[in-house]
């Protein structure tokens, strides 16, 4: 069909995909290595492993990738930032698996690396993609990753039944998508356009009404992903039973990729966009509400987090349904794109500073984490509880930390695109949400003794949990210093 | 020389910042970290005084700014400071209560972990200075939003007698009306482009938006920065915020981050927004009224000392928010002054209503009696609050309630007539507090608790001569305020007799 060249391909299609390849091959070469080498070195393996991934941040840094506009095959679009974001994700994610396996030493190590890699490399493409087929073939790959990941602490309970809730789960979801891909390539058929291609989504919108069909199918797998209603009852679930640096995996990155692909299918509908941001607003109400109410009973932390992450899918989609209506102006577009990235930094600094800390508690699976655990935490490790104190301030949205800004551009964006009504749900949820944010802070505060799990200290995670509370207040300062000149 | 000033000015917030930082990171030792807090509360103090001193019009630029740090700093990196004949006053109001706050703090020895106490009040007292110091509206919002998380901190921490409770009512209150009142600037921005005030007054002077664009946006602003500043009827969480809050926090919260509310309205709403300002008077004169009156009789009928000085402290924002609502120069300038001279005595009347329930080890003040004999500096120094805030002349809240008074009686003679019934209330409640604690004989459930005689130390009387001197200096020269106010109000649409 009309969009797929079958050109031989250039060094341009190879160096679009570089972070990815570097990423696939260094995880083949770890393995090798491991069987390789004696069983002492494997710590050693462990530390390349992280190295390499810091040093792959060179990739996008460097614009390597970034010789051609649209490139392998046409199959991808070029995302140097969500390259960088990715990466960070699995090096921040590395990090706490280094203090997770001192818990546990009969763990396999290297090969968590390497399926983190795998699982990384495929969510770059998935995010990346601009057609149907290979998102849908990446979302597979990256969702395979991640059932294995949650299910990583083999002996525990919790961990497997995380796992198995995660694989029906991510059954169905990739079931309909793969629905709604067949229906939109079906509808295409007929009229000898291919409908797979995000630039022919406004064509089938105005053509055929087996693509709109198939589309509702398409957008329930992505919002199962983002953890958004009526699809976000198995996140708590998950997130409790994962080991906790896969919980903070897959609340930053996994919600991250999705967050992108529902992007920009919705910035390639310039047609009936009314209908499109109609369902996004009532999407984004219903999960606001439900993520914050919930959560305002919950006292298990990682149950807690998971709901919080469920409210925060719905802030991201007040951002949806703002771009879906700014159909006509594609350079708001692409500000609101712009607010999603900085959005997502600023909650992957705030989630994985908080998961470090949570991280940090003597029980292994960390799954029956309570609130009580945490009473007299700020005697026990000062540091634990003000870096905790901040992070919990940015998800809750209080100046001057990078969740305040966040918050602030999606309703200014949301004002623009005269969603009135949603901004009231937004604040209406974050005042709740000061709630259940503040009785952490408010429990870390307690004098009282803490419950039955112990507080381990933060170890050698000291100073990655002190950078990311820095980082936290005073990013969104820098940022949005440069952001007044974009509206 | 202009230099200079700017660098005081961003000094004043910057330092008790830094310092704030530096104890909360740092394990210093007792001795260094008293040093710190003292240094961050001193200079911005100090800072304020000069300012106050070196402000004259002459420094205005066309913007209506003395002292604007865009010489120093361009671009929209850093926050704008500035000051004007209003942010003046209450720039100077913070640094005094922050150092007579401070001082009280370091006054005192028992306090838990002073290291953390002291740092989370001077990132509370650095975002004071930061609020009343910006031009930039969102910075004014951020720095004012550095309290919540301190205070809430503190008084989970420190707090009395039912904090755990009242510190969640506060911080959800709080961040509901900041919300509301956020998104009141966020219309403000989209209808102008630009966060910085003085872009804003030029953009809405060039071009004011329509009347129903602006009764739109109003009531955000209204209701927000009402609940900040407890208006009737969202006002429930502050009592019983500032009975449990420890006493410096208290002092802080009550005499300078409540005047906040009041200072956006009359910098930022009023000038921006004047002829929903006009529409919305009526309403707001109704709900004042109710905070002058309904909660001046809540206060006559409590009996706990902390809880009669929280309630009056609501009851006495209810004629700050009269003075607005008569939409009148003279009733904005009163509503300042009584922010000044409230801001102080309040913060007085908190430090010392904490000592005396510390020292009795008894908060009814039925029960107590004749500490006069027993404690005669701190009966001095209370009597000479609670005449402050019942507006005695030579304190400067005198001059307040008469402003807002003249300038109600040409709103309506009705509102001027109960807002003077409010007086004689906070004259009935205040009088009756001191004939019960200081004369007369104490009751024998007070020899109970135990109580201990001790008069205020040097050191803590160092904080209270701060307050009542500045309460009888403004109150014996007021022009040193109100020139500079007139010049702010003088060009307030608002404020005008026939706008339309």
């Amino acid at each position: 069909m009309e969009n797929i060249s079958a050109s031989i391909p250039t060094a341009a299609d190879w160096f679009s995909v570089s972070t990815e390849i570097a990423l696939v091959c260094t995880a083949a070469v770890l393995l090798l290595l491991k069987v390789l080498l004696p069983a002492r070195a494997e710590k050693a393996l462990n530390i390349i492993a992280v190295v390499a991934l810091c040093l792959m941040m060179a990739f996008p840094l460097s614009g390597l990738s970034a010789e051609r506009g649209a490139s392998f095959f046409n199959m991808l679009f070029l995302l140097p930032s969500f390259e960088l974001f990715g990466l960070a994700c699995a090096i921040f994610t590395s990090l706490m698996a280094f203090r997770y396996f001192s818990k546990d030493k009969s763990l396999a190590r290297t090969e968590f690396f390497c399926v983190l890699m795998v699982c990384t490399a495929s969510m770059m493409i998935f995010a990346r993609s601009i057609n149907l087929f290979l998102t849908f073939v990446s979302l597979e790959c990256m969702t395979i990753c991640m059932y294995i990941l949650a299910a990583w602490s083999r002996r525990s309970a919790p961990s497997l039944e995380a796992s198995v809730k995660f694989l029906i789960v991510g059954g169905v979801s990739g079931a309909l998508f793969l629905m709604g891909l067949a229906l939109i390539y079906g509808a295409g058929l007929s009229s000898g356009v291919d409908f797979s291609y995000y630039s022919n989504f406004a064509e089938g919108l105005n053509s055929s009404r087996l693509f709109c069909f198939g589309l509702v199918f398409v957008f329930a797998g992505l919002l199962f992903k983002i953890g958004a209603f009526p699809f976000q009852f198995w996140m708590p679930d998950v997130y409790q039973g994962s080991p906790t640096p896969v919980s903070a995996f897959l609340a930053v990155a996994s919600k991250a990729a999705a967050a992108v692909v529902i992007f920009i299918m919705a910035m390639s509908m310039s047609v009936n966009s009314d209908k499109l941001v109609l369902a996004l607003s009532v999407l984004a109400a219903a999960t606001i509400i439900i993520g914050n109410f919930t959560a305002l009973t919950q006292s298990n932390i990682k149950r807690l987090m998971a709901l919080s992450g469920i409210s925060n899918a719905g802030y991201i989609l007040v951002l949806a349904a703002a771009t879906a209506s700014f159909a006509l102006d594609p350079d708001r577009q692409t500000v609101c794109f712009t607010i999603l990235m900085f959005y997502m930094v600023a909650y992957m600094f705030a989630t994985y500073g908080i998961f470090f800390v949570v991280n940090s508690f003597a029980d292994l699976d960390d799954s029956h984490q309570n609130m009580l655990d945490y009473c007299g935490l700020s005697k026990i490790s000062p540091a634990a509880s003000s870096t905790l104190t901040i992070n919990l301030a940015s998800l809750a949205g209080i100046p001057p930390t990078a969740g305040f800004f966040g918050k602030l551009l999606v309703i200014i964006m949301a004002w623009f695109a005269g969603l009135y009504w949603l901004v009231g749900i937004m604040i209406i949820g974050s005042a709740a949400s000061i709630y259940y944010y503040f009785v952490w802070i408010r429990t870390a505060h307690a004098e009282k003794k803490g419950g039955e799990v112990v507080f381990a200290g933060l170890g050698g995670s000291a100073s990655t949990v002190v950078a990311l509370a820095g980082v936290t207040l005073l990013f969104g300062v820098f940022i949005f210093g440069t952001l007044p000149a974009a509206f | 020389m202009q230099n200079f000033y700017e660098y005081l000015l961003m000094a004043s917030v910057a330092v008790p910042l830094l310092c704030g930082c530096v104890l909360a990171i740092f394990p210093l030792s007792t001795k260094a970290s008293r040093l710190t807090a003292l240094i961050g509360f001193i200079i911005p103090a100090m800072a304020a005084l000069f300012l106050w001193e070196a402000f004259d019009k002459a420094l205005y630029t066309d913007s209506g700014f003395a002292f604007l740090t865009s010489s120093i700093f361009s671009g929209d990196l850093l926050p704008l400071f500035g000051l004007n004949g209003l942010s003046l006053p209450m720039f100077v109001l913070a640094g005094i209560v922050g150092l007579a706050a401070g001082l009280w703090a370091l006054a005192q020895k028992n306090i838990e972990s002073f290291r953390m106490y002291a740092g989370l009040m001077l990132i509370m007292s650095g975002g004071l200075m930061g609020a009343f110091a910006s031009v930039n509206t969102l910075w004014m919002y951020m720095f004012h939003e550095f309290a919540l998380v301190p205070t809430f901190i503190a008084m989970c921490v420190w707090g009395g007698q039912g904090r755990r409770t009242a510190a969640m009512e506060m911080a959800v209150y709080l961040t509901l009306g900041a919300l509301a009142a956020l998104v009141g600037l966020i219309m403000l921005f989209i209808n102008s482009g630009s966060f910085n005030l003085i872009d804003m007054m030029q953009s809405y002077a060039a071009m004011p938006p329509s009347e129903a664009v602006q009764d739109f946006i109003f009531p955000f602003l209204l209701f927000g920065l009402g609940t900040l500043v407890s208006l009737f009827p969202f006002h429930s969480w502050a009592p019983r915020t500032y009975a449990a809050a420890p006493t410096s926090f208290a002092m802080l919260h009550a005499g300078v981050l409540k005047k906040f509310g009041l200072y956006m309205l009359l910098q930022v709403a009023l000038p921006l927004l004047p002829l929903a300002a006009k529409n919305w008077a009526g309403v707001l004169a109704a709900l004042a009224l109710c905070n002058v009156v309904v909660m001046g009789l809540v206060t006559m009928a409590q009996r706990d000392v902390k809880m009669m000085v929280s309630y009056s402290s609501v009851s006495h924002m209810g004629i700050c928010f009269l003075g607005i609502a008569s939409m009148s120069v003279l009733g904005a300038g009163g509503a300042v002054l009584m922010m000044f001279g409230h801001g102080l005595s309040v913060a007085l009347l908190f430090m010392l209503s904490n000592a005396l329930v510390n020292r009795l080890n008894q908060w009814n003040m039925q029960w107590m009696g004749g500490v006069y004999s027993k404690m005669p500096v701190l009966a001095c120094f209370f009597v000479a609050a609670i005449l402050a805030t019942i507006g005695l002349p030579g304190f400067v809240n005198f001059w307040g309630e008469l402003s807002v008074l003249v300038a109600l009686w040409k709103f309506s003679p009705a509102v001027c007539a109960a807002g003077a019934l409010g007086l004689i209330i906070s004259a009935i409640y205040g009088l009756r507090a001191v004939a019960w604690i200081f004369m007369g004989k104490a009751d024998r459930r007070l020899e109970a608790a135990q109580p201990v005689y001790t008069d205020l130390t040097w050191q803590e009387r160092i904080p209270a001569i701060l307050l009542v001197a500045a309460l009888v200096f403004v109150g014996v020269f007021p022009d040193t305020i109100t020139s500079g106010l007139d010049e702010v109000f003088g060009s307030v649409r608002a404020f005008a007799v026939n706008i339309k």
